[in-house]
């Protein structure tokens, strides 16, 4: 279909690449443990991108109609504005080899088989009595994709994936507490009972919240909260340092965190959620080395960004469907384990976070939010859940504070961390 | 664009179908949309125009929904998907709380009223306004560093149609435009943000909607700003933070879904007092704003609600299934991101009615901080704990703007923080944005006046 669409453009004006995804997904949700819905989508579309002279063009359609979508491109294509630092669309490389991103027992599975696996997950979180549902859910989805552009690139894959979500609340008297998590995975493995009771614990934890007293404090971030607080802020996409807007520009080889603090990008990590052969673009996925023991090593390229410097894309462009035209982004992202086998017991006063909805501002590098979901740690216990209490730090002073990596590690939307322990972070709390 | 009405008996067919099947009832929303997107970030422009063509069908079965969607809308594609639909809840309805619902019957034609049409506006004229609103902001000031304009317009036909007899055939046309501006001076960075959006056409952009500048401006003077404090302050908020208060403290405790899966503080709270006399709080999408719509994604004619009167909640925002189950009827709150998901309760255009306050009595006497251009919001809608972020502040002593700020976030407690709320301005302003739940997009506007608010936590650096 994509090698159909090319056919239809001159090659001699424009660049062009087209992709084209064909996905099947269904689902189940609980109210309250009982089965409120179930869905199925069956979609296939296709994206074109034109160029003209560095001009970009877009344009999507479902496959019935990739004709009119073809001729979209192009008029957009002839409408923009000359870029004279685009050079190519990517060329042809061989395409190493991915695992694990594909099971065939994810690609039998009925709706009722979902609808059990979200009763399963609801069950698994009523530890106590105190403990009730508000929602459980299960999703999978298959799909294939195909990349092809007019330089020769030609590229199939496919995937698969389940996920699981369960919200949960406890009420004793007049308290409650709320409690929720999360798990996706490429493989038809996930653990119910383990994310029943992470909830279950959660919401029994978050009872009776209270503010406590202000300021300068050790913060422990769950693996949940270090993707919005550390991973965000490094992660930076070379277009935002070429156009000088992230705190991040220009220190690369510089020392931006502690030795012990490694994060990687690896596009090929065997059965992770965003593995794939090649990128959005049709470049080959790598393993990039963002920072490396403190060092900032890279920032994310594509291939337009890449060939601005001259250099190799690290293959992060990405895209979320066929709707949409390929942007910057990270695949699956790695920070490296420490040693400690409990990074809260050593911290006399300080907040453990579970969940942050903030982000850091990418201009200054300053992170100030609220804790969704957190707990007072005192005497290396977490004693009490907070109540409307903030945080604040630069992070570029937070990677220089980080003391403490747990051992242990977890996933959650592509990021594998470890618990993480910053030693002097601003607390603020109606306390 | 596809002329859907053209469709009528191949919807009537896929209708009697699923009911043949054992639907107890069934809707269908077709949506044919054109929409052009355009950005340009430091003069390199990306056009994206497209089309979408899909149908969406619900089937009801004693408790459980079954939701299906599909590309193919000719009469065999709507009469498949309908099957899938109807399989789906039967394949769950047993392990579903059984309850019934009432579904209020609409037959209306809406036409788009708007001066200029998208659709017939060419890709060069709105290319020259972004390239417009991206020459200014470079202009506004020599520290300027980066410059980033977005453009959006959407033509939407949908028909929605239910197996009561709702016959919707709504025409909905949405523009926006926004402005992310950065500035630079030494090592520090800026940026500043401003949007436009309504349920206009390309007429919207031409009464010198400067929104380059305005972002530009906003950059600039950040330059010479600090970090927020932390600690519990008097806050002051301008009326785009007030209208993002609305949505967020407010607004999504008062979706009736929350409050049927006992998530919501509101829950049991009917007619109590829950915040001060000064606070009254409208959701109304019949409003020419740009989350207006005026009949739902359930095919029910929309109208003005009042969810709060000084202080007494009056009401939830519903859907057919909680307006059903809660004995309240619809009031025309349900919204679907696009044909291929289904419809829950949402906002749509929601604000503070103004008080009687001038802005210089509001700030008269004041010590705290004062609160201008919201960035984003979140909350829990369990617990009510909420938090919003400003692009600018100021440090505020007896009525005097001392230290500029920025990225000061406020947080409070729903319940707490409705009390005390104690002054609210004259004048009204709305913003347009963009709404998340449940994985799904929609345009909504907030709105609000000045407004004063005691304890209030602002986390800072």
């Amino acid at each position: 279909m994509c090698i159909r669409a090319l056919a239809l453009i001159d090659k001699s004006i424009y660049q062009a690449e087209a992709f084209a995804t064909h996905s099947n997904s269904i689902s189940a949700e609980l109210e309250k443990g009982h089965i409120k819905s179930s869905q199925s989508g069956f979609e296939r579309g296709i994206g074109i991108r034109v160029f003209k002279d560095g001009s970009m063009g877009y344009a999507h359609a479902s496959l019935e109609r990739v004709e009119f979508a073809v001729e979209k491109a192009i008029s957009a294509a002839r409408a923009g504005s000359p870029d004279k630092d685009f050079k190519s669309l990517s060329i042809p490389e061989s395409y190493p080899t991915v695992t694990g991103t594909w099971d065939h027992s994810i690609a039998s599975l009925d709706v009722a088989t979902l609808a059990q696996l979200a009763i399963d997950v609801a069950d698994a979180s009523r530890i106590d009595k105190r403990v009730n549902i508000i929602n459980s859910g299960a999703s999978v989805g298959l799909w294939s994709g195909a990349i092809a552009n007019t330089l020769g690139v030609v590229g199939t894959d496919s995937g698969t994936q389940v996920a699981l979500d369960v919200d949960v609340i406890a009420h004793e008297g007049g308290a409650s507490g709320n409690g929720f998590e999360y798990a996706a995975s490429r493989r038809f493995d996930l653990d119910t009972e383990l994310i029943g009771l992470v909830a279950g614990e959660m919401a029994l934890g978050s009872m009776n919240p209270r503010p406590i007293q202000s300021g300068k404090m050790p913060v422990v971030l769950d693996p949940l909260a270090v993707g919005p607080v550390i991973a965000a802020a490094v992660t930076v996409s070379a277009e935002d340092a070429q156009r000088d807007r992230s705190f991040l520009t220009g220190k690369i080889s510089e020392q931006i965190a502690v030795n012990g603090f490694t994060i990687v990008d690896d596009g090929l990590l065997s059965g992770g959620l965003e593995t794939s052969p090649f990128d959005a673009e049709g470049v080959p996925s790598q393993r990039t080395p963002l920072v490396e023991n403190g060092v900032l090593r890279s920032y994310l390229y594509d291939s337009y960004t890449a060939n601005k410097e001259g250099r190799k894309s690290t293959g992060n462009a990405s895209r979320g469907d066929f709707r949409q035209p390929p942007s910057i982004s990270p695949t699956n992202l790695i920070i490296t384990n420490g040693t400690e086998t409990d990074v809260i017991e050593e911290v006399r006063r300080g907040i453990y976070v579970r969940a942050t909805g903030d982000r850091p501002n990418m201009s200054t590098g300053e992170f100030s939010g609220m804790v969704y979901a957190g707990y007072a740690i005192e005497d290396g216990e977490c004693k009490h859940a907070l109540k409307q209490t903030n945080i604040g730090i630069n992070v570029l002073d937070l990677l220089k504070q980080i003391d403490g990596l747990s051992q242990d590690v977890t996933t959650y939307f592509g990021l594998t961390t470890p618990t993480i322990r910053a030693t002097d972070v601003s607390v603020a709390s109606s306390g | 664009m596809q002329e859907l009405s053209e469709n009528r008996a191949d919807i009537e067919d896929a209708l009697s179908k699923a009911r043949e099947r054992g639907a107890q009832f069934t809707d269908i929303r077709l949506e044919s949309s054109e929409d052009t997107s355009i950005s340009t970030k430091d003069g390199i422009t990306k056009i994206n125009s497209s089309n979408e063509l899909g149908a969406g069908i619900r089937v009801f079965l004693e408790g459980a929904w079954g939701f299906a969607y599909t590309t193919s809308v000719d009469r065999q594609g709507l009469a498949n998907c309908a099957e899938r639909a109807v399989s789906l809840a039967k394949a769950v309805y047993e392990r579903a709380e059984n309850f019934s619902i009432d579904v209020p019957v609409f037959e209306d034609t809406v036409k788009a009223t708007v001066q200029r049409l998208p659709t017939k506006v060419s890709i060069a004229d709105k290319l020259n306004y972004v390239l417009c609103q991206e020459q200014e902001a470079k202009e506004t000031d020599e520290r300027i560093s980066s410059t980033e304009i977005g453009y959006n317009d959407v033509v939407l036909h949908k028909i929605i149609a239910n197996s009561e007899g709702t016959y919707i055939d709504e025409t909905v046309v949405r523009s926006i435009a926004r402005a992310m501006i950065f500035a630079k001076e030494g090592a520090l960075r800026q940026s500043g943000y401003k949007a436009k959006g309504d349920s206009k056409g390309f007429e919207l952009f031409l009464d010198g909607a400067d929104i380059g500048r305005i972002a530009a401006s906003q950059a600039v003077s950040l330059l010479d700003s600090k970090p927020a404090p932390s600690g519990q302050f008097e806050a002051l908020l301008d009326p785009s933070l007030s209208g993002v208060f609305a949505h967020e403290a407010f607004g999504h405790a008062s979706e009736a879904d929350a409050i049927i899966s006992g998530t919501s503080i509101l829950e049991g709270k009917l007619t109590q007092k829950i915040g001060s006399d000064a606070v009254t709080i409208v959701d109304d999408p019949s409003l020419q704003s740009y989350g207006y719509m005026a009949y739902d994604d359930e095919g029910v004619q929309t109208r003005r609600k009042v969810l709060m009167v000084h202080g007494i909640l009056q009401t939830y925002l519903t859907d057919v299934e909680t307006g059903s189950r809660l004995g309240l009827g619809s009031n025309g709150s349900a919204r679907a991101q696009r044909y291929d998901t289904p419809p829950i309760v949402r906002m749509s255009n929601t604000f503070f009615e103004p008080g009687d306050y001038t802005f210089e009595e509001l700030l008269d006497g004041f010590s705290g901080i004062y609160f201008v251009g919201w960035q984003y919001g979140y909350t829990t809608p369990t617990t009510g704990m909420l938090t919003f972020k400003s692009r600018e502040a100021y440090v505020v002593e007896r009525g005097e703007l001392c230290n500029h700020l920025r990225d000061a976030a406020l947080s409070a407690m729903t319940l707490e923080v409705l009390h005390n709320i104690s002054a609210v301005g004259q004048t009204l302003a709305f913003d347009p944005g963009t709404c998340g739940k449940g994985g799904q997009m929609t345009p909504n506007t907030t709105g609000g006046a000045y407004m004063r608010v005691s304890d209030v936590v602002v986390g800072g650096m």
